[in-house]
């Protein structure tokens, strides 16, 4: 059998040689196929021996023939097309690279060493023949679902490997088949289809190749299916005429929403241009013969009633909050009319809020909902998936759009239409998985419990992401219940199948390395069920991680159900000397052997979010020992591991937490601190994330430390380089910008409680000029820069801010919330009593949300803020507690008492006015511009702590003129949080310390009324907000005493 | 009992099912299971669209013939050339089809006239199974098992042989084995992997055995209309066909 096998190879690798007929060479290599179909074993010795280089030649050697075919068959007549011997040789040889690929892993790397998927691209893009069209996409399938194996296995520096399939020119020959099956007819055009939607949905990793996906018509052409889909099964009555229904059966639909959902994730961007592309818009706005806007009757009373009949269960969801309500307590609505109102106009946001189409977002959820609900098992889980991927965009996006009662009413009615149908779907989903039920007996329904048991935990997580409401149904739906134990299945010790069986001894090549790369194959990779286990696992962890974000119940509950040793095991990477060799075949592999990245990842984040509670913290956390192996992944090689492992100690290393000393004696300060200054001024738009991540951490260590800690970290930080992050020396991003609107402008500051007086950050004025995409709708290959995604990460680093306490405010706040909101030079502001809201533009719309995630600028900007505000606090609770005045005085030794203060200014006063700012032609502001909010409450903290200390540092504070007169304006910013820290400073400032000190403090109070501070304090008595008042009180009540 | 059983009666009568919906599932049959030239004349007869895609049709059944006919390595051959994915993921239809190979092999020494047959006769067999069988039958307890089995047909003489090896030798097995590949080519293609009508009568089963199991009023019994035997209400067993 070995020598025909020998004699066929040398048959087919004589291909070159002309004379040689192709008629016996196809013969050749369809004997040769035989001879591997379902025989791994043959196919590896086959590589060996130069089957791929082989194939190459072969595949290549017909490219020009097939090039020119191509050109008669745009002739008249494609149907006359006739199958030659050359087709023939292609399609055997297309056959073995299929059957090659299936043989796993091991055969990539010399796939991909010899340029196969190269050589396939090429030939897709010549080729109108059905069969081997079909055939090589299969082929190209086959390769890329053995690499995304493959780049889950642990240690191999595989990663690095790309397939490079999907590139500009692959994906335009992809988006160009798509756009023909919609033409012929062909028996195995649903095939295609589902082949190019597995091909994207699996291969588009990176970031830069969803970008180069979503700038080519592929993304609509998705689109264009799913919404034919739903005409075609009376989800919506359809009256438009742009869209003609292709068909496509179900299964072609559940992967074409899978190749969406790939696309769209990690982008707020890309979801928008996703329900905002043109035949989705459509499909919503056409749908009536009546040429008024009835998209109402798609809401929640109405139940999507599209058709005449509700397709969704009614609900009644009451209206809410219809009142505009300001801060302080609604359920005394008439202190409102106590308080000051005329002072800060709405003109502002009332201008903004046109941002994006709320009634077509509504739509779109429920029309996903519905689909959804019309599917079953992994079909469900995609369209849930595609749900929960539109609705998190649109909350990314949605706290920009003020208080206007109908918006908010109507984001509330999504909110709860997904809590009631959509989170019960996916929680039950969970359920199915964990009780392992069957849906059928054939291969294709086992393969699809098989998804759904690795992707039911993820969906539900990225459904309830961030939403306590969504968490809460989640939990009452009886998720912790069927999560836990899928956790704890997946820890069950998996018998691998034994290995293959041969008559001979499998030669064992003397030198591999010795085999040019072609004939080299690669590792296995972690063995299938293995990699079932850790996908089932990562998932488990990503919905507990998300479960319990917000509610302590739900904490408590994951404890109770015993996971938190399954935790502190999904810690552990896997060893370096891992083998994924043949050896371990016939084994068991333990629940100890490791973890995958991806699970490390989701560990992390569980425990990041079980180490909010205090308690747990105290208990069930520090009984599991959970401190030391996130110690461990701070080192490990990953920058992402890494990071997750920060952000995972930064509740670890609170004052209230047992873990600190353990921590602290391992050596974290020292990590930490070099992690702090790892990413040099040198990478200018580097990753500032893991910088922000561990002054997070740093900063919480400091409050309430021992003073030699205190004293060791600054050391370790270098007191100059802390003091150059918090000027943000290795940035110039200083450009914020102006918001037209009244009292102080904000450049870049955050909604604050009832999401009122949004500041804006213009995009114009950073630089870039929107109006470009006018246009031109798709005018993206402007910005072909790869972003780097974190976007998500910030977000999750939001929720971290809340266990920040202060010593003279118990306020908890969060990390400045970077968000904001267009530019309003296209909609001059209008009265606030109008109600007609200018038509919805989504091309504009669009743009803008591209500009507020893409533009380099903007993240810069947005990162440097991040780590300024995590410096300042840094310093903020090095001088809290007991030793703030001689932590003050150490600081003074270590850096000049003036620098400090100049510094100190600098966060305070006006940031520069960009000339360019003009460029939009509205606003030329002369209003001075401040900078982030998060920035200035964090200077003003640093102040009352100044404050706090010795009366000789009261006097050196009161001291400092400029300083002074750059606070006072502060007094009166649209944020109440601001206010209140300015008047608690204030009170710091005034308080006598003892008799001794009765005659500074007079002189400190005529200071502050000289400059003008007291009668900013006296005007907060009248403040629309509680606490400011009851501060204000206080600090008046001070002036007066002396 | 009387009454009910007429209400149940009439209430089938007042059903019409359209001939229409009944010619498509008589024709979706006869294109899953197979048929086509009996697929083409009831598309004649009906006026129904014929079989889209007549060829695949008979790609089927010429697979299907090679394996009622014992000629598995044409049979193998045959669904590669259909689609080489077939037999490359699905492992257990690839090694029923091996196994079905060498039992052909194995019957044709059986077969041979003459005293029992000597050990070298099984050379080829055991050289078969060697090369083809035994690298998965490690694998997996069902693998090996049926390895086993089939090796042991050399051993016994046919007529001392226990049923469980004897149904090895049974073409019932080929019929068997005939009918999962015809499925696995179907789910390949995307399509039903079953005939619509194996379905229906599924589903009617599974109603029936509800209904009793809530005591809904049924007669004792209801036939299916399939089966001459079933011919006990008087109900027209040609219903279907008419």
């Amino acid at each position: 059998m070995a020598d025909t096998l020998g004699a066929i190879y040398h048959m087919g690798s004589m291909e070159a040689l002309p004379e040689v007929e192709l008629e016996a060479q196809a013969t050749a290599i369809r004997k040769l196929k035989n001879e591997i179909v379902g025989h791994d074993q043959r196919k590896e010795r086959l590589v060996c021996d130069g089957v791929v280089d082989m194939l190459v030649g072969v595949l290549s050697s017909h490219q020009r023939t097939t090039g020119s075919r191509k050109s008669e068959a745009n002739g008249p007549a494609p149907a006359t097309w006739s199958w030659t011997q050359k087709d023939e040789v292609r399609l055997q040889a297309t056959f073995i690279v299929c059957t090659l690929a299936n043989g796993g892993a091991a055969f990539i790397p010399p796939l991909l060493a010899a340029g196969v998927p190269q050589v396939l691209m090429d030939l897709l893009a010549q080729t109108t023949a059905p069969r081997l069209r079909t055939a090589t996409l299969q082929a190209l399938w086959n390769i890329v679902s053995a690499w995304s194996a493959l780049q889950e296995d642990p240690g191999e520096a595989v990663s690095a490997v790309r397939t490079d399939i999907l590139t500009k020119q692959g994906i335009e020959v992809l988006s160009g088949i798509l756009r023909s099956t919609l033409a012929d007819g062909a028996h195995n055009q649903q095939l295609q289809l589902r082949l190019i939607a597995d091909i994207v949905s699996v291969s588009a990793t990176t970031e830069a190749i969803k970008v180069l996906l979503c700038q080519s018509p592929i993304l609509d052409q998705f689109a264009d299916f799913l919404a034919a889909h739903s005409i075609a099964s009376e989800h919506v009555e359809y009256y438009g005429d742009t869209l003609r229904p292709p068909l496509s059966t179900p299964a072609t639909i559940t992967k074409m929403m899978s190749a969406i959902c790939t696309i769209i994730s990690g982008s707020t961007y890309r979801a928008h241009r996703f329900f905002l592309s043109p035949t989705i818009r459509d499909l919503f706005t056409q749908s009536w013969l009546a040429s008024s806007d009835q998209r109402h009757l798609f809401g929640a009373r109405h139940g999507f009633a599209s058709t005449g009949e509700p397709l969704l269960p009614l609900l009644h969801i009451p209206a809410y909050g219809t009142t505009t309500h300001h801060y302080g307590s609604r359920a005394f609505p008439a202190m409102a009319a106590l308080q000051n109102q005329e002072r800060r106009g709405h003109s502002v946001f009332e201008s903004i809020t046109q941002g994006g189409d709320v009634d077509h977002v509504n739509a779109v959820c429920r029309w996903l909902l519905l689909l959804a609900r019309s599917m079953q098992g992994h079909s469900r889980l995609v369209a849930l998936k595609l749900l929960a991927l539109v609705n998190n965009a649109v909350d990314a996006d949605s706290f920009d759009v003020g208080h206007r009662s109908e918006y908010m009413q109507k984001n509330r009615e999504r909110k709860k239409q997904i809590a009631l149908l959509g989170v019960p779907l996916a929680a039950k989903l969970v359920q199915v998985a964990s009780e392992g039920r069957s849906s059928g007996r054939d291969r294709s329904a086992e393969h699809d419990d098989m998804l759904v048991k690795e992707q039911a935990c993820d969906v539900l997580a990225l459904l309830v992401r961030d939403s306590d409401e969504l968490q809460v149904a989640a939990v009452d739906a009886g998720a912790i219940k069927h999560v836990c134990p899928i956790l704890k299945k997946s820890f069950d010790p998996v018998p691998l199948a034994k290995p293959m069986w041969s008559a001979r001894r499998i030669p064992g090549n003397a030198d591999p390395a010795s085999l040019p790369p072609t004939r080299r194959p690669g590792s296995q990779g972690l063995p299938l069920e293995t990699l079932h286990a850790m996908r089932c696992r990562q998932g488990a962890l990503q919905a507990l991680a998300a479960l319990a974000e917000k509610e302590d119940v739900h904490r408590k509950a994951i404890v109770e159900a015993g996971v938190v040793p399954c935790i502190f095991d999904s810690l552990k990477p896997f060893p370096p000397d891992y083998s994924t060799d043949d050896k371990r075949r016939g084994q068991v592999v333990g629940p100890k052997d490791g973890n995958t990245t991806a699970v490390l990842l989701a560990a992390c984040r569980a425990a990041k979010t079980m180490a909010r509670s205090v308690s747990l913290l105290r208990t069930s956390l520090i009984d599991a020992g959970i401190a030391k192996p996130i110690f461990q992944l701070l080192h490990h090689a990953d920058p992402e591991v890494q990071l997750a492992a920060t952000d995972a100690c930064i509740n670890l290393l609170l004052e209230f937490s047992p873990m600190r000393e353990d921590l602290i004696a391992e050596g974290v300060v020292k990590t930490l601190c070099s992690q702090a200054k790892r990413c040099g001024p040198g990478s200018a738009n580097g990753d500032l994330r893991l910088r922000v991540s561990s002054l997070w951490a740093l900063k919480h260590l400091m409050s309430a430390s021992p003073r030699e800690i205190k004293i060791k970290t600054l050391e370790e930080l270098g007191s100059g380089w802390l003091i150059g992050v918090v000027r943000g020396e290795q940035q110039h991003a200083r450009e914020y910008v102006s918001a037209p609107g009244g009292g102080v402008s904000v450049g870049l500051s955050a909604p604050n409680a009832a999401g009122e007086r949004v500041d804006l950050l213009n995009p114009q004025s950073s630089g870039m000029d929107v109006d470009v995409d006018e246009a031109d709708p798709l005018a993206e290959d402007d910005d072909e820069q790869e972003y780097g995604n974190d976007d998500a990460c910030a977000n999750d680093e939001e929720g971290d801010g809340e266990v920040m306490f202060d010593i003279s405010s118990s306020t908890h706040y969060q990390a400045s919330q970077l968000r904001s909101t267009l530019n309003n030079h296209h909609h001059p502001p209008t009265s606030p009593t109008a109600t007609q809201v200018p038509a919805f533009n989504s091309r504009r719309y669009l743009s803008s949300v591209r500009a507020i995630e893409q533009t380099p600028a903007v993240r810069a900007q947005q990162a440097e803020v991040a780590v300024q505000e995590q410096a300042l606090d840094f310093i903020r609770n090095l001088l809290n507690g007991e030793d703030c005045a001689s932590m003050f005085d150490h600081l003074l030794q270590l850096i000049a008492g003036a620098r400090i203060f100049e510094v100190l200014t600098e966060k305070l006063v006006p940031v520069a006015i960009d000339p360019a700012t003009g460029s939009g032609g509205a606003t030329t502001s002369t209003r001075p511009i401040y900078g982030p909010s998060a920035l200035i409450i964090s200077t003003v903290n640093i102040l009352t702590h100044i404050a706090n200390a010795l009366p000789r540092h009261k006097q050196l504070l009161i001291a400092q003129k400029p300083l002074l007169k750059a606070w006072l304006p502060h007094f009166n910013h649209p944020d109440r949080k601001v206010r209140v820290a300015c008047v608690w400073a204030v009170n710091s400032l005034t308080w006598i310390d003892d008799e001794s000190d009765r005659r500074d403090a007079r002189q400190r109070a005529q200071e502050l009324r000289a400059c003008g501070i007291e009668g900013a304090v006296r005007r907060l008595l009248g403040d629309e907000d509680l606490d400011v008042r009851e501060r204000a009180r206080t600090g008046v009540r001070q002036f007066e005493q002396l | 009992m009387r009454s009910t059983h007429a209400s149940f009666t009439r209430k089938v009568e007042e059903m019409k099912p359209s001939k229409s919906d009944i010619n498509w599932v008589i024709m979706d049959y006869l294109v899953s299971e197979g048929y086509p030239g009996a697929a083409e004349k009831f598309a004649q007869e009906t006026n129904l669209p014929g079989p889209v895609d007549n060829e695949s049709i008979r790609e089927r059944v010429r697979v299907r013939n090679a394996i009622h006919g014992g000629r598995l390595d044409e049979a193998i051959e045959l669904i590669n050339e259909i689609d080489p994915e077939i037999l490359d993921n699905n492992h257990l239809l690839h090694f029923h089809l091996l196994q079905l190979q060498l039992i052909e092999i194995i019957r044709t020494v059986l077969a041979k006239p003459g005293s029992s047959p000597a050990a070298t006769d099984f050379l080829p067999a055991i050289k078969f199974a060697t090369e083809q069988l035994s690298p998965r039958a490690p694998t997996d307890p069902k693998y090996q098992q049926a390895l086993e089995r089939t090796m042991a047909l050399m051993i016994f003489p046919p007529e001392k042989m226990t049923p469980e090896f004897k149904e090895l030798l049974d073409e019932e097995l080929r019929r068997k084995v005939a009918v999962e590949v015809n499925r696995a080519i179907l789910e390949s293609r995307g399509e039903r992997s079953e005939a619509k009508i194996r379905q229906l009568i599924k589903a009617r089963a599974w109603a029936e055995q509800e209904a009793r199991a809530a005591k809904v009023d049924l007669p004792a019994y209801v036939p299916l209309g399939l089966d001459a035997a079933d011919e006990v209400g008087g109900v027209d067993g040609d219903a279907m066909v008419s």
